[in-house]
């Protein structure tokens, strides 16, 4: 079978190197070899490229093996990307009720301290309003806004209107504890 | 699996068990290197490195192994550790080996500078198709002969899986020239 003259020579030199070469053969190379110091350079190549799959079937086959390797730290990152989503779906979610929670108190008929916090600030804003816009605005604004202001006490009383105490527990029989009665003694 | 055992293993080519069997060796290696000042990465480096001098030493038939596999690639993994530590310009917190153990200085340095001379061959052969890598795989390292390895691989016949090794290095030799122009 004809072959392209670069690949007839690659197939030479590898004869070479394998010591397959005829002694006439094998004279006639080391000619050309002698006066073509391209030859030269590439007889070596091949010969380093030869040589290097050794190291690097063994460094492949090491990759595998190693207990840290590739496949390894793969079920690693599945694991711990696993375990980041359920994290990031906890967060979502508590954090969704959480103001779910916040909105409806904030929707809650009642005057708890941050709507009635509001009502003041409109309040303040229309008394400086009619005032003059000069320096002591933001003192008579202060001045003007404190009395509207539910003190803290007032606050705590209208809100534990709107939350009332839980009512003191019925009385009951002693419990043991596991929660069933205890037999009369 | 015993120490001969395992060098008979690689020296078949067939190294794969043994090299698993090997790992066995490695916690000690990373005790050492994490206390001599490097890290878990260094450690697995300098392991792999000991198993790549271990298998081509013991595929040299006259290779007599004068301790156990274990404390072979121990001494190797302190030579090529001490060698890294000196490269980093660390000041080395390795005692002196105790040369009557065992002696591997000489194929450890004969290695890395193998490896400092051809290591960019890695990247080529990477780049190389899975069809190339496996016939240099069964010749150059297995040593099977052209005829199995057209059975084994299927090519209608041996010429043909001749002429496509001879393809794969016309393409390897030409990525290497191409890399060393550019370096």
């Amino acid at each position: 079978m004809a072959m392209r003259n670069e690949l007839s020579e690659i197939e030479k030199t590898e004869q070479y190197l394998e010591g397959k070469l005829s002694a006439a053969d094998k004279a006639l190379f080391e000619q050309a070899l002698q006066a073509d110091p391209v030859l030269q350079q590439e007889v070596m190549l091949q010969q380093a490229i030869m040589d290097r799959m050794e190291v690097h079937t063994l460094k492949s086959i090491i990759r595998e093996v190693h207990p840290g390797s590739n496949s390894s730290r793969f079920n690693l990152f599945l694991l711990f990307g696993g375990l980041l989503l359920c994290l990031v779906a906890a967060y979502v979610y508590y954090t969704y009720t959480g103001k779910s929670e916040k909105a409806k108190l904030a929707d809650a008929p009642l005057p708890v301290a941050s709507s009635a916090h509001t009502r003041t600030d409109t309040h303040t804003d229309t008394a400086s309003a009619s005032l003059p816009a000069n320096t002591q605005t933001v003192t008579s604004r202060a001045i003007v806004s404190k009395p509207v202001l539910p003190t803290p006490s007032q606050a705590s009383d209208k809100a534990s209107e709107a939350h009332p105490p839980t009512p003191p527990l019925p009385p009951s029989y002693p419990k043991t504890s596991d929660g069933k009665p205890a037999p009369a003694s | 699996m015993n120490d001969a055992e395992l060098i008979a293993v690689i020296r078949n080519k067939e190294p794969r068990p043994a090299l698993q069997e090997l790992y066995s060796h490695f916690p000690k290696v990373r005790a050492l290197i994490r206390h001599k000042g490097g890290n878990a990465q260094d450690a697995a480096d300098v392991f792999q490195e000991s198993l790549i001098i271990f298998c081509k030493k013991v595929s040299d038939p006259s290779f007599q192994l004068t301790a156990s596999a274990g404390t072979y690639l121990y001494s190797v993994c302190w030579h090529l550790w001490k060698d890294m530590l000196q490269k980093r310009n660390r000041e080395s917190r390795l005692s002196p080996w105790p040369e009557s153990t065992m002696n591997v200085q000489e194929e450890v340095h004969e290695h890395q500078d193998k490896e400092k001379k051809f290591r960019y061959l890695d990247q080529i052969l990477d780049q190389l198709g899975d069809k190339c890598k496996a016939i240099f795989q069964l010749y150059y390292y297995r040593k099977q002969s052209m005829d199995e390895i057209a059975r084994v691989l299927n090519y209608g016949s041996e010429q043909s899986a001749k002429n496509q090794k001879y393809k794969c290095m016309e393409k390897a030799r030409e990525l290497a020239k191409a890399i060393t122009l550019h370096s």
